[in-house]
């Protein structure tokens, strides 16, 4: 497991809205974050270009 | 004197044409609904389908599980359940890369192939080099019915037919057709509308549309119609064509620039088709590559502010550079030269613009009026340019404008006043009035020399209530953990944990069991699946909306039980079937949950079908007397053949209309929807 230093001021903000945002811990939203802008990096391209086009359709959105 | 005697035979016969071969006429009017039909027929108000109806050719028919317009269509064209031509909605997973979706009836394969020459990668097909390029394909599987035509030598001559583009490619050089629905915009996509305002700060993009400031200096602005991307570049970039905007500086007036043509428009006035072409540049020592498309400009208000409406560019007719659609390739090029341009999108009417509020009402009525005009304009043709055998011939008006303008009774509409509700409901009489007549004409005109059908795909019903079944499937447990908002898209919010989700939804009507060796990440075992399934199917059938108590879902198919071919496997494990004015919830099509599980539809698609096969049945009607009970979609392609004298193979589980019979009760298909409801109630007695 790799370990990350993160500021105090920035910890505690995070803190913040763990409480409010329905997250178990700050390390579970932090992971969360990094997965999802991952996930936008990794999807960029074929996948994500599809799932907006499919958002074109009527039937859909 | 000797008598001579002149053969009549050499003075008159020479010139006379053989008299045509057998002829079959197929309308397909998408939607039409049969509960509508009646009440108007009854009223005296479709007098020409009434005189099918009172000759015993009238009938509900069966719609595809689910009543959806590419599984459905694709249940007439191969006369077989989404078990053979492996359609299930609009919307398909991947299992392979979990959940991840795409159209279901099409496929473009990107190539990585490609010269590498600097900034460029360019494909080149030709000997050494015989690199694939980037196809798009056809997914529908199964064999299309006018393949067995083709062979027999029958004449073939289809227009806008959905659910085959790519169109499938003729053996025997007897078919002509035009692909209708699937048939992507130039960008792409189902249809982006590009909309320019002095009222938008930035560029921004929507669900079916593009949205751009328009910065004017003094009384003129430069912009860009956006295009295909360039993917000859290693680094892909948007085309854009520039125009300039010219307005009046008092008057209600403005001039479009573009390419050298010049547009003059009212307020409230669309211009004719415009011919815009995107440049692909090249390296220096290649040519530039083109892509044509074709739009049509919508000057909607010029003062205090100009705003200008630009439809999707659709691909351009007269010339549709390296896009097949149409087979043979040149059968578009030569509606277009007789008829000019016209629409070649899938999707036509702007009901994008509408549900974006862009467009209001009235603009709408008058985008899809201009749609069907032209749609009738085409009919005039196939009808001129045909002689026997098979013509078919499709319209979209009774699906597209029902979607935004149908609501067949008195409750609250999702946007409307009742009063404006009833007006609008009035534009899809008024529709189906005219498309009466379309039928007289040809009535009148083949009598009985042809086989006349009218059919729809399925009917129509008020979309009022919004069920998220991802929302259902978390907050019962399904999808773990229960705070999480998503499936697919982290943008959304927290994603879902597959190692301890069961069962999820995609699509319109799709339910998937996240089954151990079938998922990527599946977790449940294949002994859990058959008590799983039960248990959905119990649950989902419970459902009640919180409002008023009513039930919301009519039906929960299980696809092992109404699919049978070799593409069964790939279907989603249960189709939900909602009750009329229910329907899956816009999030969860993709994936997204809400807060609530049941709320109300805002949306200008006011009214949809994608719910259970009994509640939406289409119509059938023809100038000869119906024989088979409980007709359905799966009939039409062995009624068609065997007109033809063609007979249907086995794959074909349906029978001739004009044939009594029914489908078996053991028979493992869909389209069943009266049969089945007939025979559940026969079951309780």
């Amino acid at each position: 497991m790799a370990k990350i230093k993160i500021d105090s001021a920035l910890y505690d903000r995070v803190k913040k809205i763990v409480e409010v945002a329905g997250y178990g811990s700050v390390e579970e939203f932090v992971v969360h974050m990094i997965e999802r802008e991952l996930s936008t990096l990794e999807a960029a391209g074929d996948e994500a270009e599809v799932t907006e086009r499919l958002r074109g359709l009527g039937y859909l959105e | 004197m000797a008598l001579i005697v002149v053969p009549t035979l050499f003075l008159s016969g020479c010139d006379d044409a053989p008299p045509p071969g057998k002829r079959v006429i197929v309308l397909g009017f998408d939607g039409m609904d049969p509960r509508l039909c009646e009440r108007m027929m009854d009223a005296g108000e479709l007098p020409n389908l009434a005189k099918m109806r009172a000759g015993g050719g009238f009938s509900p028919l069966g719609t595809s599980i689910p009543p959806q317009s590419p599984v459905a269509w694709s249940n007439f064209i191969t006369g077989a359940n989404p078990g053979v031509h492996g359609i299930f909605d609009f919307i398909h997973r991947n299992p392979a890369r979990q959940c991840a979706p795409f159209y279901s009836a099409a496929d473009t394969i990107t190539s990585e192939d490609g010269w590498d020459v600097g900034d460029y990668k360019i494909p080149l097909a030709f000997w050494p080099f015989n690199h694939n390029p980037t196809q798009t394909k056809l997914r529908r599987a199964g064999t299309p019915f006018w393949d067995y035509l083709d062979e027999a030598g029958v004449p073939i001559r289809i227009y806008d037919i959905p659910a085959n583009y790519p169109p499938s490619r003729s053996h025997h050089g007897h078919m002509c057709c035009l692909s209708g629905m699937g048939v992507p915009d130039l960008l792409g996509g189902f249809g982006t509308y590009q909309y320019f305002s002095e009222e938008e700060l930035i560029v921004r993009q929507e669900d079916g549309g593009i949205r751009s400031p328009l910065l004017f200096r003094g009384d003129s602005a430069r912009a860009a119609l956006q295009g295909p991307r360039h993917t000859y570049l290693k680094r892909p970039v948007t085309t854009e064509v520039k125009f300039d905007v010219y307005r009046h500086p008092t008057e209600s007036t403005a001039r479009v620039d573009v390419q050298g043509q010049t547009i003059l428009l009212q307020q409230g006035e669309w211009s004719d088709w415009v011919k815009v072409t995107y440049s692909l540049t090249m390296p220096p020592f290649l040519p530039d590559a083109k892509a044509n498309g074709i739009c049509r400009f919508y000057l909607q208000q010029v003062h205090p502010t100009l705003k200008l409406y630009v439809t999707p560019i659709n691909i351009d007719p007269s010339d549709p550079g390296g896009q097949r659609i149409s087979e043979p390739e040149d059968f578009v090029t030569r509606i277009a030269d007789e008829l000019g341009l016209f629409y070649t999108a899938g999707f036509q009417e702007d009901h994008k613009a509408l549900s974006n509020e862009i467009f209001t009402d009235p603009e709408y009525a008058d985008q899809v009026r201009h749609v069907l005009d032209e749609r009738l304009n085409l009919l005039r043709f196939a009808d001129e340019h045909y002689e026997d055998g098979l013509l078919f011939f499709y319209f979209s008006s009774t699906d597209l404008q029902a979607h935004m303008f149908w609501w067949d009774s008195d409750e609250p509409h999702p946007t409307r006043s009742k009063e404006e509700a009833r007006k609008y409901h009035g534009v899809i009489e008024q529709l189906y009035r005219e498309l009466d007549g379309v039928v007289g004409r040809f009535v009148e005109k083949y009598g009985d020399g042809a086989t006349i059908l009218v059919m729809s795909d399925h009917g129509f019903a008020n979309f009022r209530r919004q069920f998220n079944v991802n929302t259902w499937l978390r907050d019962n447990g399904y999808v773990q953990p229960a705070g999480c908002k998503s499936i697919l898209d982290p943008r959304r919010g927290r994603l879902n944990d597959w190692k301890t989700t069961k069962a999820y939804a995609l699509g319109l009507n799709g339910v998937y069991i996240n089954l151990k060796g079938r998922e990527r990440d599946g977790v449940v075992e294949a002994s859990e699946r058959e008590a799983l399934l039960e248990e959905l199917r119990e649950k989902l059938l419970a459902v009640r909306d919180p409002a008023d108590n009513s039930p919301v879902i009519a039906e929960v198919y299980r696809t092992d039980e109404v699919y049978s071919g070799p593409e069964a496997s790939k279907a989603p494990d249960l189709i939900v079937g909602y009750h009329r004015g229910y329907r899956v919830s816009w999030a969860a099509t993709l994936g997204d949950m809400t807060e609530e599980v049941l709320s109300d539809n805002h949306s200008a698609w006011s009214a949809d079908h994608c719910i259970a096969a009994e509640e939406v049945p289409g119509v059938i009607f023809s100038n000869r007397p119906i024989k088979r009970e409980h007709p359905a979609l799966v009939d039409l392609a062995p009624t068609i053949l065997e007109e033809f004298g063609v007979a249907p193979p086995e794959t074909m589980t349906g029978g001739s209309l004009f044939a009594p019979g029914a489908l078996d009760a053991g028979d493992n298909v869909t389209d069943r929807g009266f049969d089945r409801k007939r025979a559940r109630a026969a079951d309780r007695g």
